[in-house]
């Protein structure tokens, strides 16, 4: 699992770019799962076809970033955010494009940092002009803050995107244990989950399916000044219950706590009081379904050391693959 | 085929202000249909003209112009013949005051919504925006005489007159999205059917300016398009307007880079549109493109999506100005893209 992290990070996939991550992942999919398909919004739909219900797990595979507007007559380049982008994180970091060319993201000089917003933001890719800086950035293409991986004390790690690659990764893993599922079992990594929950709508809509799982990261109560939140890194996986944009179905959290029971792994509730996931849109795709949600605890989410415990990590990956295996 | 201009013109002379479109039924239907193999009023909200290749199976290409004009609603009628609104889309508060409207009530007559003399104005009163709710429109009429004609409910439109000003260039009422329901019935009526690689669905869709998720949704269920592109009005440069917002007129129509539109599509109207020598400015809508494709690209189990947009400045007036030579560039983007093999491979 994590060697595929590590590789999934290395892949820049800003919302609405995702193509060349899905094309990685449908080439490891393809080794453990009978269909692999792109639909029309890019969503790539794995599916190994089972005798129970149909259950569908989601994992976004959108990152957030940016996108260039214009480049200046200074050859600097001015972007609008793509996603939830927290400016104070981003000011001064390295950048990286598509095409592989980095730059500084410098907010204006003597700009307070309550002041910091897009329109204030520049990249300087290290051009001279305008004329040198068009030739290698052009209106619409994205970027995103460098990606990294770093090993911290024991088994917990921190870099972007974690969010949500650590979920691809968990599925990716899932999938090799595809031999003991006894569900018909979809994995969708979807598309544009960072602005709107897009991607995951028409995927559901395509699968119909009865329940509906998304793994996504959640925030902690642990952290430093953290809001009141009951989980903790290093808790196990995070049972969804609501967030902002949610409520899970009562039936399908029990038994994903029971499951969990049973095979014993570490598990703890979720309420989140802010934030969604496509956890909400496959709920309401067509006729809607059942659906809960697994999350891996992070703090510093949508900043360039998101932090997990890979043991959290680990459990979700178990649950995943135990409630493929169990008759529900 | 009318000339374009005259097109656009008797577009622009059909009342269709969001909520209202249903009205524009017949003389819509007798002015474009000849143009199409078929044009009907779909359930959900949209007129839709069908052109079809001949072959059987051919994908489908939707190309979605909202129909939807801003205007207003009458709330109430007060002694005097004067009557209160509310807006229908965006309204532009600071153009209000002395405009000339038509009331669609039973039948279409005029008004002029009331401004106070700077005279008898307060100090300091003409520093601050009037609120929608305390302007009137003054009608002329006794109450009882308006009360015969107009109820409450009833559409309003600003004054509809189309002028021309230097060269290509036109303003009036509605042009957003009069002009791009043009590039695409234009784009139907003349391309060659031999030619074409797919059949054509053009729907001139409801409500975009109050739920920007209009009929071209619910039409788009029944149509199943295999890509779709959505075509409506953006930011004209012009002093005071910041280059990376807006794109020239004139200078054709725009393609909008966004999370939103689908990038495959995108690049491939691009290279298109490069081979055939059709000028196509870009814009960059980071996640939101502010049109009907935000909605339409999650439609079903989702539609690839592309915006190309006109330039049109003094967006949400009545005096909205276009250049009808993007109007032309548009359509052929549209027909370019319709003859194209590669867009559905």
């Amino acid at each position: 699992m994590l060697n595929y992290l590590r590789e999934l990070i290395k892949i820049q996939s800003v919302s609405g770019s995702e193509e060349k991550l899905a094309l990685y992942i449908k080439g490891e999919m393809e080794k453990y799962f009978d269909e692999c398909e792109i639909d029309p919004m890019g969503n790539l739909i794995c599916h190994k076809a089972g005798e129970g219900k149909k259950l569908l797990f989601c994992a976004h595979m959108d990152e957030i970033g940016f996108i260039v507007t214009t480049v200046d007559d200074k050859g600097f380049v001015h972007f609008a955010p793509v996603g939830g982008i927290d400016f104070v994180a981003a000011a001064y970091s390295k950048v990286v494009f598509e095409n592989g060319i980095r730059g500084i993201m410098v907010p204006e000089e003597g700009l307070k940092s309550d002041d910091f917003k897009a329109e204030k933001f520049i990249v300087d890719i290290g051009a001279k002009d305008k004329k040198q800086a068009e030739r290698l950035v052009k209106t619409g293409d994205t970027f995103a803050v460098e990606p990294s991986y770093t090993r911290l004390r024991g088994s917990r790690i921190c870099g972007r995107p974690i969010d949500d690659k650590i979920a691809c990764a968990i599925l990716m893993a899932a999938a090799r244990e595809a031999d003991k599922f006894e569900n018909d079992i979809t994995f969708v990594f979807s598309v544009q989950e960072e602005v709107g929950i897009r991607g995951s709508k028409v995927a559901a809509f395509r699968c119909r399916p009865d329940y509906g799982i998304a793994i996504d990261v959640t925030a902690t109560g642990d952290g430093h000044g953290s809001k009141p939140m009951a989980v903790s890194l290093g808790g196990g996986a995070a049972i969804k219950i609501k967030d902002s944009s949610v409520i899970c179905d009562g039936a399908l959290v029990k038994k994903m706590e029971q499951v969990a029971d049973e095979k014993s792994i570490k598990w703890q509730r979720e309420v989140l009081t802010f934030g969604g996931t496509d956890t909400a849109s496959i709920q309401m795709a067509a006729a809607g379904c059942k659906v809960g949600a697994i999350s891996v605890p992070t703090r510093y989410i949508h900043t360039a050391n998101e932090t997990i415990d890979t043991n959290d990590a680990q459990a979700c990956l178990e649950l995943v693959v135990a409630l493929a295996e169990t008759k529900l | 085929m009318l000339k374009t201009k005259e097109l656009i013109e008797k577009l622009c002379d059909i009342m269709s202000v969001t909520g209202y479109e249903y009205k524009a039924a017949d003389e819509l239907s007798a002015l474009v249909s000849p143009y199409f193999d078929s044009f009907y009023e779909a359930v959900g909200g949209a007129y839709v003209g069908v052109k079809k290749c001949g072959r059987e199976n051919a994908p489908r290409l939707m190309i979605d112009a909202h129909f939807d004009e801003i205007g207003m609603i009458v709330t109430d009628i007060h002694e005097g013949g004067y009557l209160s609104f509310s807006h229908m889309g965006g309204l532009d508060r600071r153009i209000m005051a002395a405009s000339e409207v038509y009331i669609y009530g039973k039948e279409k007559i005029y008004g002029v919504i009331c401004a106070k003399p700077p005279h008898l104005q307060q100090k300091g009163e003409f520093k601050k925006l009037q609120k929608l709710d305390e302007m009137l429109i003054d009608t002329g009429y006794s109450k009882e005489e308006l009360e015969k004609i107009v109820s409450i409910g009833d559409g309003i439109g600003f004054y509809e007159k189309t002028a021309s000003l230097l060269g290509n260039r036109i303003c009036g009422r509605s042009m957003d999205n009069k002009c791009c329901a043009a590039a695409a019935i234009l784009a139907a009526a003349t391309v060659e059917r031999e030619k074409m690689e797919c059949d054509i669905y053009v729907t001139l869709s409801f409500r975009e300016e109050e739920s920007m998720a209009g009929g071209c949704v619910m039409a788009s269920y029944d149509i199943k398009p295999d890509a779709a592109i959505v075509t409506d009005v953006t930011f004209a440069r012009f002093p005071g307007v910041d280059d990376y917002e807006s794109v020239k007129m004139g200078e054709g129509p725009a393609v909008s880079l966004s999370a939103a539109t689908d990038r495959r599509l995108t690049n491939k109207i691009i290279s298109l549109a490069e081979g055939a020598g059709i000028k196509l400015q870009r814009t960059v809508d980071a996640t939101n493109t502010g049109t009907n494709a935000s909605a339409l690209c999650m439609c079903g189990d989702g539609i690839p999506t592309a915006v190309v947009s006109v330039p049109l400045s003094c967006m949400h007036t009545y005096n909205e100005i276009i250049d009808t030579s993007d109007i032309e560039a548009a359509a052929e983007v549209f027909k370019t893209v319709a003859c194209s093999k590669e867009i559905f491979a």
